[in-house]
């Protein structure tokens, strides 16, 4: 599948090296040991949001990703959406956790992109998009409005709340795999946040 | 009349839905296992359909009507079997025969214990006992016929062992599973409404134990009329297990799993078999202590419900009952003659003898198969017609007997081997065959099927031990299958937030295997 991207792109920064993963689990659970850990880029399109005032005056301008530079208004809330299961989330990423990345502009997803070895970090391959941006727009407007109906803030002014254009946004993980009794297992490790998940393959 | 009309109806509406299926045949898998494409709903029904045949109209009512509520051991049995092949077999057996490339359950085992012997006797086992059991509904439908329309048996048999033929060889496996889920809900709609109405007859449950009780007091026993089974727990733990666990062993019902979409539908599939179960499992029992009560002269036992429909009952509800135990008997039935006709063809035509045979040749092996059962099953319905209870039991009995244990050592035992396999099998068989034709059981107080299965396992540890272990291909396969075992702890620190990552890294990297 072909899907368009934004023509901005930014990199997550990794800041979980290999052996700082390595030994939280080690630490965390006595007995499991690494055997080999790989670096991968997961890719999001990250949606900027614009409120509307409580008071029922104009919308303050787009809040989240990026806008700060432009309008000078801090940085509130954006909407990523995962381009592979196509799930939507609210993210707290800012902008100094990000660079801008890659060829400008980029080629069409899925592309055989590897973003290259970096402050001793190794290259590490990024995902194959499953998820058009049309998809992506329509979840996050939905997800936008879900959450809208939870916020009393935003219940008010849900009219009003409104999606800026996407940019695409490469999160690092590591792929470890780890020596537990009897078997091997794998495990997904954020390495931003060093959060984990068992990959059941 | 009415009975007659919706019959027919009935029919025509089966042979349409397998004609449409069938033309989906396009590849050998799609033809055998509809290309394991079943979902968890028509898994479980096409699971729970096969599984209970023309013998839950006949052979279990018939029961009650003969020993009373000690028919419930079997019932209790049969209600946890779908839930218990699923849990135990479900998930793994989908993996690994999909690593392995399995087409049919014989296949699977020959390619899990790395053994052609385990394909020669296997599929020995299973064309002999499925014919057995295939024999059973074809008398169980000639009787149903005989009952409901007034033909005489031999009419009612040719008209019935015709119908299951015609429509078996119309379609492939794809066609089977969509009629068994069709049929799946007519039985139990037909069920469930006729013991509704038998038991508003004899004032529910408690007149009808009152009734029971006024006529003879041991009918309440679980241990039979007479107490005839007093305190024989090897009997009762052999009617419980039978269909508890039994289901395991039956290639026409294990071959579900191998069809099944993913791994994961067979958690949903078991909680829609359960429910079916549930609805549709202890009725026939019930229905065969209404018998006792409404028509206590009866002749032949196994026709109680059809008798209950045709006399107590007649009109639409007779009619519905009617198509609901052919649904039964049909798509038993059709998996049966569909699995015997699979192995005949795949594992032994294929295999011995012509290694390149076109799906065309294959597929008229198999119908041979299926016609020679027909004239077989006819002849001997006619000169000397058994009970469907003692048939069903016999052949379901000798072929769990004969597979359970390798079929779950394949899975859950990664050093399981060939003569450990081809020891219980061979054993299994054997033991439930010599214990039912000595009869065995009014002697040892030990159920044919629980003495098959002790043997069974025993003779799969004793040799176990002299064959080599599999090869290290096979012993990965297997702990593949057997799924990602997160080690111990860390369950409680995962990041939930993290799952649709994991799952689509989790997809990531088997692709990458695959194009590896």
């Amino acid at each position: 599948m072909e899907v368009s991207i934004p023509p901005k792109c930014f990199l997550l920064k990794p800041l979980i090296r290999e052996v700082d993963a390595t030994c939280s689990l080690e630490e965390r659970y006595p007995g499991v040991t690494q055997v080999s850990a790989r670096l991968i880029y997961y890719p999001y399109f990250g949606f900027p949001v614009a409120i509307g005032s409580p008071r029922g005056s104009r919308p303050s301008p787009l809040s989240g990703l990026f806008c700060s530079e432009d309008t000078g208004v801090p940085e509130r809330i954006s909407i990523i959406v995962d381009l592979l299961e196509g799930q939507a989330a609210v993210t707290d990423i800012t902008r100094e956790q990000l660079e801008a990345f890659g060829p400008d502009p980029l080629p069409h997803l899925p592309f055989a992109l590897t973003v290259p070895a970096r402050e001793g970090f190794p290259p590490g391959k990024v995902l194959d998009a499953r998820i058009t941006m049309d998809d992506a727009n329509k979840t996050a407007l939905t997800f936008l409005t879900f959450i809208a109906t939870k916020s009393r803030r935003l219940r008010r002014c849900a009219s009003e709340v409104t999606l800026g254009a996407p940019v695409l946004i490469l999160k690092p993980f590591w792929i470890m795999e780890i020596q537990s009794h009897p078997d091997n297992s794998k495990m997904l490790v954020d390495a931003v946040s060093g959060g984990y998940h068992p990959i059941l393959t | 009349m009415i009975e007659k009309i919706v019959f027919i109806v009935y029919l025509a509406g089966m042979l349409f839905i397998g004609y449409y299926f069938s033309r989906r045949d396009e590849t050998l898998e799609d033809y055998l296992l509809g290309g394991r494409t079943i979902g968890p709903a028509v898994t479980a029904l096409t699971m729970q359909s096969t599984s209970m045949s023309g013998y839950m109209f006949m052979g279990g009512p018939a029961l009650t009507f003969k020993s009373g509520w000690f028919g419930f051991w079997y019932a209790t049995g049969d209600v946890g079997g779908g839930l218990v092949n699923l849990a135990i077999l479900g998930k793994r057996m989908r993996r690994l025969s999909q690593i392995l490339g399995a087409l049919t359950p014989i296949e699977y085992l020959e390619k899990r214990y790395e053994c052609k012997a385990i394909t020669i006797i296997g599929s020995l086992i299973s064309i002999v006992f499925l014919s057995c059991y295939v024999i059973g509904q074809f008398i169980a439908s000639g009787k149903t016929l005989e009952t409901l329309t007034g033909w005489p048996f031999a009419v009612s048999l040719l008209i019935g062992v015709g119908v299951i033929i015609g429509y078996t060889v119309s379609g492939g496996y794809l066609a089977v599973c969509w009629t068994d889920f069709f049929q799946g809900i007519i039985m139990v709609l037909g069920m469930f409404g006729i013991l509704i109405m038998g038991l508003s007859r004899v004032g529910g449950l408690t007149g009808l134990n009152n009734a029971l009780g006024k006529m003879d007091p041991t009918y309440l026993s679980l241990w039979g009329k007479g107490l005839e089974y007093n305190n024989q727990w090897g009997v009762a733990l052999g009617a419980l297990l039978i269909y508890a666990i039994g289901y395991m062993g039956l290639p026409h019902v294990v071959v579900r799993h191998m069809s099944m979409k993913s791994p994961k539908t067979a958690k949903v599939a078991a909680v829609y078999s359960t429910i079916w179960n549930i609805l549709f499992v202890y009725s026939p029992y019930v229905l065969g202590l209404i018998g006792i009560a409404l028509l206590p002269n009866l002749k032949d036992p196994e026709m109680v419900v059809p008798a209950l429909a045709h006399e107590v009952f007649p009109g639409i509800f007779s009619a519905l009952l009617l198509t609901a135990i052919m649904a039964a008997i049909m798509s038993t039935a059709d998996s049966l003659l569909m699995q015997a006709g699979s192995i005949l063809a795949r594992d032994v035509y294929q295999r011995f003898f012509r290694p390149n045979a076109s799906q065309k040749q294959m597929v008229f092996v198999s119908r041979l198969l299926v016609f020679a059962v027909g004239v077989f099953g006819i002849i001997l319905a006619v000169l000397q017609p058994p009970t469907v209870f003692g048939i069903v039991v016999f052949a379901f009995g000798t072929l769990g007997d004969s597979f359970i244990v390798p079929y779950i050592a394949a899975v859950y035992y990664e050093k399981a081997n060939k003569v450990g396999a081809l020891a219980a099998m061979i054993s299994g068989a054997i033991t439930n065959i010599i214990w039912t034709a000595g009869a065995l059981d009014r002697t040892t107080a030990i159920h044919p099927f629980l003495a098959g299965l002790i043997v069974s396992a025993v003779f799969f540890v004793i040799f176990n031990r002299f064959g080599r272990d599999p090869s290290q291909e096979i012993k990965d396969a297997v702990r593949r299958a057997m799924g990602v075992r997160i080690p111990k702890g860390v369950e409680s620190g995962i990041s939930a937030m993290m799952a649709p990552e994991a799952k689509a890294v989790a997809r990531f990297l088997r692709e990458e295997g695959v194009t590896a």
